[in-house]
């Protein structure tokens, strides 16, 4: 049974963390209908999980473990819950504000960030987009930070060969008019 | 090399957001249900997933219904057959408006984005972006050209794409086209390749005055982007602000893309450094595809 104090528990953790993993869905899907189902999953699933829910900062690091998980699941197409419509027309407004970037090196750089694989891509994303350092990253995939050290290490490698095959260039108008 | 352009949305910019009246209902929907006690987790979360792959199956399934959808169509663009479990699409004109692509994938219920980008000769017909979601596995094929290996240039030459029948969802293509003379190409192809402007020319770790008299004896314009190393050796910038500033001979020389045809487009910095920052150590002189 849960109680009054594990509600209002969860509910701190809750609006404490809910614009970082609405933002981590966001910026990880293509359409607010996914974004909306990842951040109710991974909420659903911490309060199943209360009693696994670390307290602090922590709190923030185990849900975005949670939420790579189950962003996993969704794009394996297993996962599939009730939607709440107001969230969902939420989320949707937060998309409509966005606007694509634009731009030939924008472009270049987006193709060799596809190209990377998910794991490389998430690694890079967590420090650039969700701003963990070492210890952070250590905790949200569970691995030692030695063992980050060298994913890191890696995974940037790959990614600045990516960006030299697709050529991270400059706006070629500027180019050209020299 | 900056990523966080590439994030859709900032933190900063939701701050609040668990205010609002979709995240609220979301909390009071979820601290609604309450959970199994403990010990029944691993079976209760067994049977949430075979209800879940259930809902799904039926889902999927609901939106194909062959023989109600048309299995083929076509204009001056483009014309798309279904060839067993694929739509296979044959370009009849790679300079057409993207609009044109879109409204013969929109006839056979595909909502599918291609665009024709100029490219160097060994790009065309070649995907260099693709994006989307729900794309089933495996994705979108390219097989190549119609007839096998023709040359996307000579008339009776078709590029093709060919898609799985289930794809779903909105999907972005970009692949290469010839060239119209004085475009300039978007695949940023190695120019020092074989069959390229630069072929057998080597460049990388060269001085500017060193490369420039050759590849002027070729008859080729030369184009500079100036790049910005990081520190590490590993990866570089570009600011286009700073693509103005005249090089001088003693700058060095990185790689060499093919620029348009008759111009290629030599990467440099002012400083030469321990590593080559485009490919984080010397350039590989076997850089095949």
């Amino acid at each position: 049974m849960r109680t009054e104090t594990d509600r209002a528990r969860f509910e701190a953790v809750y609006t404490d963390t809910y614009d970082q993993i609405l933002g981590y869905a966001v910026r990880r899907c293509e359409r607010p209908e996914d974004a909306a189902d990842v951040v109710a999953e991974t909420y659903a699933i911490a309060w199943r999980r209360l009693d696994r829910l670390p307290e602090g900062d922590e709190a923030r690091l185990w849900l975005y473990g949670v939420a790579r998980n189950v962003l996993a699941n969704h794009r394996r197409g297993r996962l599939r819950r009730e939607r709440v419509a107001e969230l969902t027309a939420e989320i949707a407004d937060v998309y409509a504000g966005t606007s694509g970037g634009d731009g030939v090196e924008f472009r270049d750089i987006a193709r060799a960030f596809r190209e990377l694989s998910d794991g490389d891509r998430e690694l890079l994303s967590l420090v650039a987009w969700e701003g963990l350092d070492h210890a952070q990253l250590a905790k949200v995939l569970d691995i030692s930070r030695n063992a980050v050290r060298i994913r890191l290490h890696r995974a940037r490698r790959r990614f600045a060969k990516a960006l030299a095959r697709g050529g991270v260039t400059v706006n070629h108008v500027v180019m050209e008019s020299l | 090399m900056s990523i966080d352009k590439l994030a859709r949305v900032r933190d900063e910019d939701l701050r609040g957001a668990a205010s609002g009246a979709g995240a609220r209902a979301l909390l009071n929907a979820v601290v609604a249900e309450e959970p199994a006690p403990e010990r029944r987790r691993p079976r209760r979360v067994v049977r949430w997933v075979a209800v879940a792959a259930v809902a799904t199956a039926v889902a999927v399934a609901a939106p194909i219904v062959i023989g109600h959808e048309p299995t083929s169509y076509a204009n001056s663009a483009m014309e798309i057959v279904r060839e067993g479990d694929h739509w296979v699409g044959r370009i009849t004109d790679p300079y057409a408006n993207p609009e044109r692509f879109a409204e013969v994938f929109r006839a056979v219920g595909l909502d599918v984005r291609l665009e024709l980008a100029p490219s160097s000769p060994r790009s065309i017909g070649r995907v260099f972006q693709t994006g989307g979601a729900h794309t089933p596995e495996g994705g979108f094929t390219y097989v190549g050209t119609d007839p096998e290996n023709c040359d996307a240039l000579e008339p009776g030459c078709a590029m093709v794409v060919k898609l799985p029948v289930d794809t779903s969802g909105r999907f972005f293509v970009k692949m290469g086209r010839p060239a119209k003379p004085g475009e300039d190409y978007q695949d940023h192809a190695d120019a020092t390749r074989k069959g390229g402007q630069l072929e057998g020319l080597r460049v990388d770790e060269k001085t500017v005055g060193e490369v420039l008299p050759e590849i002027r004896g070729r008859g080729l314009e030369v184009v500079f982007q100036i790049i910005d190393p990081n520190p590490d050796g590993d990866g570089f910038g570009v600011d286009p602000g700073k693509q103005s500033t005249p090089v001088g001979d003693h700058w060095i020389v990185w790689d060499a893309e093919e620029a348009r045809k008759g111009a290629v487009r030599l990467l440099v910095s002012e400083h030469r450094l321990d590593k080559n920052p485009v490919y984080g150590g010397p350039k590989p002189q076997d850089s095949g595809d």
